[in-house]
Parts: structure tokens; C-alpha cells; sequence
């Protein structure tokens, strides 16, 4: 059996839910069945199950909160049945709170969902404070370790300023995250990029996929 | 140095860089990011910072950090910012100078935990008793809430009053770059030789209290403060008017939803339709004077706020019957979109041609 559990960590703003988006639509469009969790118990908006009806329409499954997936909930209700329903041959793709405080959740599924055998997958971006150099961003990823009581088992090059993130950017983070990806012995599995700045720059990303897209999903347009 | 910081993390930021030495709050969505945040900072710049046991006793230390002259902070939402009411108006009738924050939600009571704007009348009308106004800075960006809360200490140290920043809950949560630049915030520190920091045999007890028993003695400090109060308005209205002669339609929104606006008349622009964003940033003193010197291709005003209309009632002030006001607004936690905002000024643009 392949790997087809993947678990998404990261700092808050990391982009743990624009990833977990692009990496459900890119696995649909491989025909793929995917179930996509939402156990992001932490944050009040900018939450997966807000794009509930986007999910629909893309064949993708969306667990969120055991009370209807509202989006106004300020209840940390998990859907626990989940687990219990996931089938080998689905691809799973769980999207966790931010920080160790919305990690930590995942210990608890952790026997019936992940067996030996998933990714965890944590999202970083040298942009956010607290993850802004490598020290920073290897400090953080023990901080998972402990609190979810797995192994990042893979990183996701996520740097970025929303709308406004230049190719300096992304290869400002690459920067920091092979540093860390040496130092802990990780590789580098994802770059999440916008499709016209991995045009530019295609040469210089490492990594060993690429999830590319146009417009981010979880944020409005706004000016 | 540009970071990506929640709005609630950049509201932060500006206290710490003003030189805020102590916060005093209690969790509540969508501003639980900031006691959070202070929590994690304040120790690092030798401030304090106490989860207290209620709004009302948070509001009250920020009473007694005031006095004592050092630069202090509260934050909550809506029903929270309605537990402080007392607080407030103890603090205007003291003239302690402090900020507070409301990160607001969907209303009344409870209510839900989305955004919304429908705290309009409780930040400029006041829940609190008695005679008083507090300066309420409502800003737009993340960036903008950062800088405007270095500028709300020093207006609440300058004027000597509570001032009050009006966010709403998607600002308090949605992530922007943030121009942060420690060596540019010049943060006026004056000098407080009312505070009741000791006075060691050298001078006068200082006492602070907003009560006075003699009608005369009240009434002198009430007229006082709204000499202040008139500094105030003269000095520290601040207002984004993008009208230019030609525009036919000024639309007013404050706080995120201005932004909303901005996209709807970027969408207007390409049907042939002039519209044009007012954006208030002081909530009070209002920028009444925008709506006496609109060009004279304005036909209509139209308002859009979430909520049932409440800003609509200082335009109208400002407005003094020269045009139609018109609204829009959703609320209980819905947002509009920029397509909804271009329907309404298309319905009230049809009913012109109609005239």
C-alpha cells in the first residue's frame, strides 16, 4: 500500500489550508477518491469547511465538525467518526490547527488513521515570525514531534506573502527550509507555488513535487 | 521589514512598539490572538500581562495601570467590549488615558463569532454613563491597524482619554505583510505629572478618581473635557476621500469592508458608472466636513456597513439633506460581496435616469 495519509502541519499563515485544497484538487484530478479533515479546532475562520460547496463540486469528501460543518462555530467539535470510516484504497488529507495547540489532536487519531504508514507533512513560510529562520523553523518542527507524538516526515515549501509573494520570495524560504531539510535529514516533498512565478523561476525550485495554482482559494480578492 | 501578520498580531505589535507596559484581557473570539500574543511579549519587554477573571476586571486594572502613568491596554469583542462600558466611562471621567480594543462580532447579545460592524453605536455613542466621547480609529489593513494603534497611544496620552480601536473580526483574522519598523515609530512619551506613581515627600498626593460630589466642581471638569474634545476634533479627524469631480456616487465604508467597496468600483468603473469610496478612519471625531465639500457631480450617497445601518446616521448628519442617502448592509456575521454592492448602486443609478 502506498503512503495515502497525509497530514498537514504548520504555523498559523503557513498556508496548511491552501495546501491541503490544492493537494485534494490535484489527487481528484487524478481520479483519486480523497477525504479531506478539517480537525482545525483552533482558528475561527479561514477554515477548510468553508469551502464546502468548492469540495462538492470537486469530488472530494469534506469531514469537518460533528455539528453540520458550520462555519461559525466556536466549538473545537470534532467528527470522530472519521476514522473509523476511512478505507485503505482513499486517500486521506487531514488539515490540522495551527501550531503545536492545533496538532495535537492528531495523537488521538493516531492508531485507527495512520498506521505505519502516512505523510506528515509540515507547511512552512519564512514570512511568519516565528518561523523566519531555519533555528526557528527546526525548533518548531520538535515542537510537533512532541505534541502529536509522530514524525514530520516530509516538508512543504510554502513562502509566501498572499497576493502579493514575489519569486524572491519563495526562494528567499527555500533558502532557510534546506537548511533545515540537511539538518534534520527531511526532504523537501512540496513547493506550493502561483503557476506564473514557477514559470520563472522552475529551474531553481528544489523539491521533489510541485503543487502549482492561479488564484489562492481560502482568501477573497479583495483590494 | 515586512512580515505576514494577523491583524489581531499587528494590532499587538503597535502596543509593544508604543511602548505598551501592560495588558490586561480576557479570551474571546475572533480576538483570542491577542491576550495570546501579549501573553508570549509582554514579558520579553519587562510589561505585565494578566488573563483576568472577567471584561469588567480587565477594564478596571487598565483603570489602575493607567493612574499610575504607564501605557496599558484591554481588548475584547463585542459583548466583552459591552461588559467594559463601566470601565470606560470611569476612565473618560478620569481622564486616563488608555487603549481599547474591539475586535467585533455578529450582535446582539451573543451573538455569533463572525464579523460584523454592528458596535458602530457603542463605540461612538458610548454604553458607559455620563457626558463623554472616545477617539475610535477604525482601520482597514493589517498595516493600517498597526500603525494606527502606535497613533492611538498617543493621542490617549496627549488628549488624556481612552481611545478605542474598531476592528472588525475578519481584519482581527485574516493575515496581510506588515511593514514593521521599530527605529520609525516615533512614539510621543509625555510626560504625566498627574499620575499617582508615588510621590516620594516631593510634591502633592496626585488622586485620581472620576468622582466629584460639588455640582459646580463636575461641571467645570465636564466642560473641560469637551474643550479637549473640541482640540480633538479639530486636530485628529482623519478621513480617505477618493471623490473627484466627475463621480457620481460616494460610497462610505469604514473598517475591511471599504475594501469590498474598492473592488465594487473597480467593477463599476468597467459598466460606466463613477463611483466613489469615503473612508472615515476616525469613527469619532466623524469627518462630517467631507460631505459639505463633495464636488458637484454627485448625485447620491450610498452607505454600506455590516449591519442594519449605523454609521448611516453620522452621514445623514454630514449629508444635512443635500443628497439622498441610500443603504446597503448585510450582518449577523454575512459579508457582502462586491457584486451586491454593484447591484444596489445600479438599482439607485436606474431610479435617477428614471427622475
Amino acid at each position: 500500500m502506498s503512503k495515502k495519509t497525509y497530514i498537514i502541519t504548520g504555523h498559523y499563515g503557513s498556508g496548511k489550508t491552501e495546501f491541503s485544497l490544492n493537494l485534494a484538487l490535484k489527487l481528484s484530478k487524478q481520479n483519486e477518491k480523497i477525504t479531506i479533515a478539517d480537525l482545525d479546532s483552533v482558528n475561527p475562520y479561514f477554515r477548510t469547511r468553508e469551502k464546502q460547496d468548492f469540495l462538492i463540486q470537486n469530488n472530494i469528501h469534506l469531514v469537518g465538525s460533528s455539528l453540520n460543518n458550520h462555519t461559525g462555530q466556536d466549538i473545537p467539535a470534532l467528527d470522530f467518526s472519521f476514522a473509523s470510516n476511512i478505507k485503505n484504497d482513499e486517500y486521506v488529507i487531514v488539515d490540522l490547527g495551527g501550531e503545536d495547540v492545533g496538532a495535537r489532536v492528531i495523537s488521538s487519531f493516531k492508531d485507527s488513521l495512520c498506521g505505519n504508514d502516512y505523510n506528515f507533512l509540515c507547511v512552512l513560510n519564512s514570512f511568519r515570525a516565528e518561523t523566519n529562520t531555519s533555528d526557528k523553523m527546526i525548533n518548531f518542527i520538535h515542537k510537533i514531534n512532541t505534541a502529536t507524538l509522530l514524525k514530520i516526515s516530509g516538508i512543504v515549501n510554502n513562502g509566501h506573502m498572499l497576493h502579493y509573494t514575489t519569486k524572491d520570495d519563495i526562494l528567499a524560504c527555500q533558502y532557510e527550509i534546506e537548511k533545515v531539510s540537511k539538518e534534520l535529514n527531511i526532504p523537501i516533498l512540496y513547493t506550493q507555488i502561483r503557476s506564473d512565478i514557477y514559470e520563472q523561476i522552475k529551474e531553481k525550485i528544489i523539491s521533489k513535487h510541485i503543487i502549482t495554482f492561479e488564484t489562492l482559494k481560502i482568501r477573497e480578492n479583495w483590494q | 521589514m515586512k512580515v505576514l501578520m494577523k491583524g489581531n498580531e499587528a494590532i499587538c505589535q503597535g502596543a509593544i512598539n508604543a511602548g505598551c507596559k501592560a495588558f490586561f484581557g480576557y479570551p474571546i473570539t475572533p480576538q483570542s490572538e491577542i491576550p495570546e500574543y501579549m501573553a508570549k511579549k509582554m514579558e520579553t519587554v519587562s510589561g505585565t500581562f494578566i488573563q483576568a477573571e472577567s471584561e469588567l476586571a480587565a477594564i478596571h486594572m487598565v483603570y489602575g495601570a493607567a493612574a499610575t502613568g504607564i501605557r496599558a491596554m484591554t481588548s475584547s469583542s463585542s459583548p466583552g467590549i459591552a461588559l467594559k462600558q463601566e470601565g470606560i466611562s470611569y476612565l473618560a471621567g478620569a481622564d486616563l488615558p488608555c487603549v481599547v480594543v474591539n475586535v467585533s462580532r455578529a450582535g446582539p447579545g451573543l451573538g455569533g463569532i463572525l464579523p460584523s460592524q454592528a458596535d458602530y453605536f457603542q463605540a461612538t455613542r458610548g454604553g458607559g454613563n455620563g457626558d463623554y466621547y472616545l477617539p475610535v480609529y477604525a482601520p482597514s489593513t493589517a498595516n493600517e491597524a498597526y500603525e494606527l494603534t502606535v497613533k492611538a497611544f498617543d493621542v490617549a496620552d496627549m488628549y488624556r482619554t481612552p481611545v478605542m480601536i474598531l476592528a472588525d473580526g475578519i481584519l482581527g483574522q485574516m493575515m496581510e505583510p506588515v511593514e514593521i519598523n521599530e527605529n520609525e515609530i516615533e512614539s510621543k512619551i509625555i510626560e504625566k505629572n498627574w499620575a499617582a506613581n508615588g510621590e516620594m515627600d516631593k510634591r502633592p498626593r496626585n488622586v485620581v478618581s472620576s468622582i466629584d460630589l460639588v455640582a459646580s466642581g463636575l461641571e467645570e471638569k465636564n466642560l473641560k473635557r469637551f474643550e479637549i474634545y473640541e482640540k480633538i476634533k479639530q486636530n485628529e479627524t482623519m478621513v480617505d476621500n477618493g471623490v473627484k469631480n466627475g463621480d457620481t456616487i460616494a460610497i462610505v465604508a469604514y473598517g475591511t469592508p471599504s475594501r469590498i467597496v474598492l473592488n465594487a468600483i473597480d467593477l463599476l468603473k468597467e459598466q460606466g458608472i463613477k463611483a466613489a469610496l469615503i473612508r472615515p478612519i476616525t469613527l469619532w471625531p466623524y469627518p462630517y466636513e467631507v460631505f459639505a465639500n463633495l464636488p458637484d457631480s454627485i448625485d447620491n450617497i450610498l452607505v454600506c456597513e455590516l449591519s442594519m445601518g449605523q454609521m448611516i446616521e453620522d452621514v445623514k448628519l454630514g449629508v444635512m439633506g443635500k443628497y439622498p442617502v441610500h443603504f446597503f448592509g448585510r450582518c449577523g456575521g454575512v459579508i457582502f460581496t462586491p457584486e451586491e454592492i454593484v447591484e444596489k448602486v445600479i438599482e439607485i443609478e436606474s431610479k435617477k435616469s428614471k427622475s
